[in-house]
Order: C-alpha cells, then sequence, then structure tokens
C-alpha cells in the first residue's frame, strides 16, 4: 500500500512497526498522566485521558517528567500493554532510555510537525532507522 | 561514538556480562544524541523506583547481582517507596500491601548488594556530597540532576534507572546533552518583576515559566530586581522547572556560578524575546489550584525531600499548634535529615504536635497506592511540583505558601 503522506528526518531507534496512532496536543509523561498498572491516561485534564496506550502509537508534542518512563515501558511491555511506538517533536534522555530499555521503537526531530500532520486512529508505519513515517489512509 | 580500547573490549564481552550490557545500553544512548565519546562520572544516582520498574526493573537487578557486578563510582539511592521503619503500619492502616513491601525491600536490598550508598535522598548534593564545578555526574531524578547542573555547575543529563545504573557499573556515560558547554548556555530570558519570599514563590515562578517552553534543549535564566534566593529557594526552582518544563538546567544572575550576567548566562549571545513574571503570574499559579472540598485530608511537605533547616522552620512555624484530628501532616525526609532532627529533638516535638515525617521517601511515589484503603482525597502543599505528580494518581490538589499550608494542617480546611 502507498503511503498517504510521509513524513522524514527523524532520528529514532527501535523496529520498524506498523499500528493506529493516538495523537495528543499535550506532553506526556508516566508518573504524570499514566496509570501504570493499566496503561490508561489516568490524567483527567490530560487530552488523552481514559486512552489505552496499548499496541498504539503514541504522538506527543513533547515528554513530561523523569525516572518513572525510564523503568515502566519496559514493566508495560512485559504486561502486554505497552505502546507500539513513541513519536515526539523532541524527545528527552529519559524517554529515550526508557524505550531502548524496553525494547520500543521511539522517534523524534521530524522536518514536519507530527502532532500537526497525524490523526487520531491514523494507520502509520514507523521506520526508526530511516527516520521515517509513514501514514495510510 | 569514538571509544577507547578498554570500551572496545568492554563492549564485546571481555569484562563479562554485566558491563557487555551496561556499554551495549550506554553505547545505543550515545549513538541516538550523536555523542562523540564518553566521559568519566564522579558518582551515579541510581532510581530504582519499585512501583514503576515493576518486574522488569526487579529482574535487571537480580540478574546484574547474580553476576556479581559492582559498582566502581561512589553511587547514591533516590528514595524508596517504603519507609521501611513504619512498614507494618503502613500496611495496617495505610493500604500497602505486604507483597509491595516485599518487593521495595528486595529491590533496595540488590542496589546495596550490588554496592549502592544506602543514601534514599533527591537531596543528596544537600545532605550527603556537594557535587564539584565542572565534573561529570550520571545522576537520576529529575530534581537531583537539575541541581547538580544549575546551582552547582555539575554536569549530567538526566539518567533514569537503566542508564544511571549502566554508569554505576561502567564509570563512564555518553558526553552528549548536559555534558557539553554549547548546551548550556541559556535561551529563554525571564525577568522576575516581583518579590518571590518563599520556596512556593520559587516554586510558582516555575511552574509558570516551565510551560512558557518546554523541552530538555530549554535553558531559562531568571534575572530581576528580587531578594537573592537561599539554596532551598533555587532546590524548589529547579525541582518544579523538571517537572513543569522538562528542563535539565536553569541560571539565576548573581546565583547560580555559570550566571555572573545575563549575557555569561546566555553565552554572550541575550535572546531578543523577554518574559516577564510579575506578581499577577505568579499568584494565579497559586490560584488555579483548588480542593473540591474545603475538608484537607492531607497537608504534605515533599517532592523534594526537605533539608533540615526546611524541618526547623515548619516546626517553628506551628508554634504548638496541633495537627487537625481529621488531617494529616505529612514531611518527606532523607535518613540523614532524620538522623539531624532526631539529635536535635525535632523529631519529638514534631511527633507531640501530631505530624508525621516520612523517612526515606518522597510521598509522591507511595501515594497512589495509599489513596484507596485511606480514602485520602485532597492534598494541600507547598510544593508545585506534587501536585504535577499526583495529578494521575487521583487527588485534589492545592498548592499554597508555607502558613496557608499550616493553617490547613491545623485547622482541617482550606478557607483561602
Amino acid at each position: 500500500m502507498n503511503p498517504s503522506v510521509v513524513l522524514s528526518g527523524g532520528r529514532g531507534l527501535g523496529e520498524d512497526v506498523r499500528g493506529p496512532c493516538l495523537v495528543s496536543q499535550h506532553g506526556f509523561g508516566v508518573r504524570y498522566d499514566l496509570d501504570p498498572a493499566t496503561g490508561v491516561i489516568s490524567n483527567q485534564e490530560h487530552d488523552l485521558y481514559g486512552h489505552a496506550l496499548s499496541g498504539k502509537i503514541l504522538v506527543c508534542p513533547y515528554p513530561k517528567g523523569g525516572v518513572a518512563a525510564s523503568w515502566c515501558l519496559a514493566d508495560l511491555k512485559g504486561r502486554g500493554i505497552a505502546p507500539l511506538a513513541i513519536v515526539f517533536r523532541r524527545a528527552s534522555p529519559i524517554f529515550v532510555q526508557g524505550a531502548l530499555f524496553a525494547d520500543i521503537a521511539i522517534m523524534h526531530g521530524l522536518k514536519d510537525d507530527p502532532c500537526g500532520i497525524i490523526r487520531m486512529d491514523d494507520d502509520a508505519g514507523v521506520f526508526p532507522r530511516d527516520g521515517r513515517i509513514e501514514i495510510y489512509r | 561514538m569514538e571509544l577507547t580500547e578498554q570500551q572496545s573490549r568492554w563492549l564485546a564481552g571481555e569484562a563479562g556480562a554485566s558491563i557487555q550490557w551496561a556499554m551495549t545500553f550506554n553505547e545505543a544512548l550515545g549513538h541516538f544524541f550523536d555523542a562523540p565519546r564518553m566521559v568519566p562520572v564522579s558518582s551515579a544516582h541510581f532510581a530504582p523506583d519499585t512501583r514503576m520498574a515493576g518486574m522488569a526493573g526487579k529482574d535487571l537487578l537480580q540478574r546484574l547481582v547474580d553476576d556479581n557486578a559492582r559498582v566502581v563510582v561512589p553511587s547514591y539511592l533516590d528514595p524508596c517507596t517504603v519507609d521501611f521503619g513504619r512498614a507494618a503500619e503502613l500496611i495496617a492502616s495505610y493500604g500497602l500491601t505486604e507483597e509491595f513491601v516485599q518487593q521495595d525491600r528486595a529491590v533496595f536490598r540488590h542496589c546495596r548488594e550490588l554496592g549502592f550508598l544506602p543514601t534514599y535522598s533527591c537531596i543528596n548534593y544537600q545532605t550527603v556530597t556537594p557535587p564539584r564545578f565542572g565534573e561529570h555526574l550520571a545522576w537520576g531524578d529529575t530534581g537531583t540532576a537539575i541541581s547538580a547542573n544549575s546551582i552547582f555547575g555539575a554536569r549530567t543529563n538526566f539518567e533514569g534507572g537503566p542508564s544511571a545504573l549502566a554508569s554505576a557499573l561502567t564509570g563512564f556515560t555518553p558526553a552528549y546533552g548536559m555534558h557539553l558547554a554549547e548546551n548550556r548556555s541559556a535561551n529563554l530570558v525571564v525577568k522576575i518583576d516581583c518579590n518571590p519570599r518563599e520556596i512556593a514563590d520559587w516554586g510558582a515562578i516555575a511552574a509558570w515559566a516551565g510551560q512558557i517552553a518546554t523541552g530538555y534543549d530549554t535553558v531559562p535564566v531568571f534575572y530581576g530586581n528580587f531578594s537573592s534566593p537561599t539554596l532551598n529557594m533555587l532546590k524548589q526552582l529547579g525541582v518544579a522547572l523538571a517537572s513543569y518544563g522538562g528542563h535539565a538546567m536553569f541560571h539565576v544572575v548573581g546565583a547560580t556560578p555559570e550566571a555572573p550576567s545575563l549575557e555569561v548566562a546566555c553565552g554572550g549571545r541575550i535572546p531578543a524575546d523577554e518574559h516577564v513574571c510579575t506578581e499577577t503570574e505568579m499568584e494565579a499559579v497559586f490560584d488555579r489550584s483548588q480542593l473540591d472540598q474545603e475538608a484537607v485530608d492531607l497537608v504534605v511537605f515533599a517532592a523534594p525531600q526537605l533539608s533540615i533547616d526546611e524541618v526547623a522552620e515548619i516546626v517553628d512555624r506551628m508554634d504548638g499548634r496541633r495537627v487537625h484530628s481529621g488531617t494529616k501532616l505529612i514531611m518527606a525526609v532523607d535518613p540523614q535529615v532524620r538522623a539531624q532532627a532526631d539529635n536535635a529533638g525535632i523529631s519529638h516535638t514534631l511527633a507531640a504536635l501530631g505530624a508525621e515525617l516520612s523517612t526515606g521517601t518522597c510521598f509522591y511515589q507511595e501515594a497512589p497506592l495509599m489513596r484507596e484503603k485511606t480514602g485520602w482525597r485532597t492534598v494541600v502543599t507547598n510544593s508545585a511540583k506534587l501536585v504535577n505528580a499526583l495529578a494521575s494518581a487521583g487527588y485534589s490538589s492545592a498548592f499554597r505558601r508555607l502558613g496557608t499550608c499550616l493553617d490547613a494542617a491545623t485547622t482541617g480546611r482550606l478557607r483561602s
């Protein structure tokens, strides 16, 4: 299938994945926004409140918080409720460390704004080594 | 990334599985951030965070212990989730499970077996060993790291659990981010056009400034005509900037070591745009957090842990008033400050007033585990970070100055 939209120029790590997107205009932090027991966004002020991360490509403008993300992504993955991939405009070291430890794909630094182009529930392919995201509509 | 001959051998597994894991992890991290090389670190600060790490963290520590791995630099521990001196009470009355307490105990036992020092502190720069200007560190806990960078001029990135552990085992960290001089200059100028008088005011300024420009690449500088902040105020400023803005470094002109002037703090290039924090912006941060009921379940002083002078100030300001029977007053301290408080008779005074010292913890990690059993819903605090950290845990929080917090603790009501 040919992609409808291609975003490029990013820096990423992890394996290629494809799945539905959860798109936020808020920042995301594990301790600040997530119930780690369920993998569901539990901060009522977050625009993804009530959404589960499991099996989704999480697209956010910026990361929040610290140590929690470096550990929790791996724990979520071990329990089968982790996101498929995380895409930020700009990632923080903590989220990169957490994705690396969890072996979850992560990308940032795309030429175009992923939060402005990718839509909720878009079907997307994330290719971290190529720094590319393809959207199939 | 250029590696030394020794680092290459470690990466190839010649020093065993644990060192190979540590080198592989930090080499991949350095590659992502285009680090040109690794730098030696003077110390590491590690946050095991049992609740967030779950089995993934416990299994990693177990693997390293089984391999007889040892830290090679002085390595400090962040707070636990359980105040082990009160474990029975926490299980019986606060809702922690026996299983979780045992898991936390096992995690910290493994840390000790690896050679970590039992500091259980997020203010180790204040109560254990302050870092030296210019030295490279691998410190976790964002509040600890931003304080090391900003207040002391040391150099560390935010090191989460695995990367701090990897650096503690090898003594090296990849040189990117805050290790490089070019990333430490201010690029967000904030003029303080108000008069911050206590730590909550600095937390409010940080909560406001942190949301102007979020991101690890943002380095704010604060300047203006205000009273020079104390170490405790700078500590609060940093913790809240890390929490609200994701910042790893800040400057305060005339108060932090890399900011003798605005121009120097900005690396010689002062940005054209300037943001101004007046009383209006500062007060708005307090006003926007409101409880959904008047009754106060908890007043908490934590995030970060308190220094001994902060504990002493609270006792002084209590002025003999007892904590209200329907409210708990909890103060988070590390074991170093607890010992100082015990020696000074302050712990005894606090107990007589009905206040609780939580030792070796920082409250927000265990707070989500306690809410159901205790029925706690409302929290009043002078920590801007704590309000942020409790948002996902089902608490209704109000951020207030110390005097209002103590009035709430002793009357059981928040009236402003």
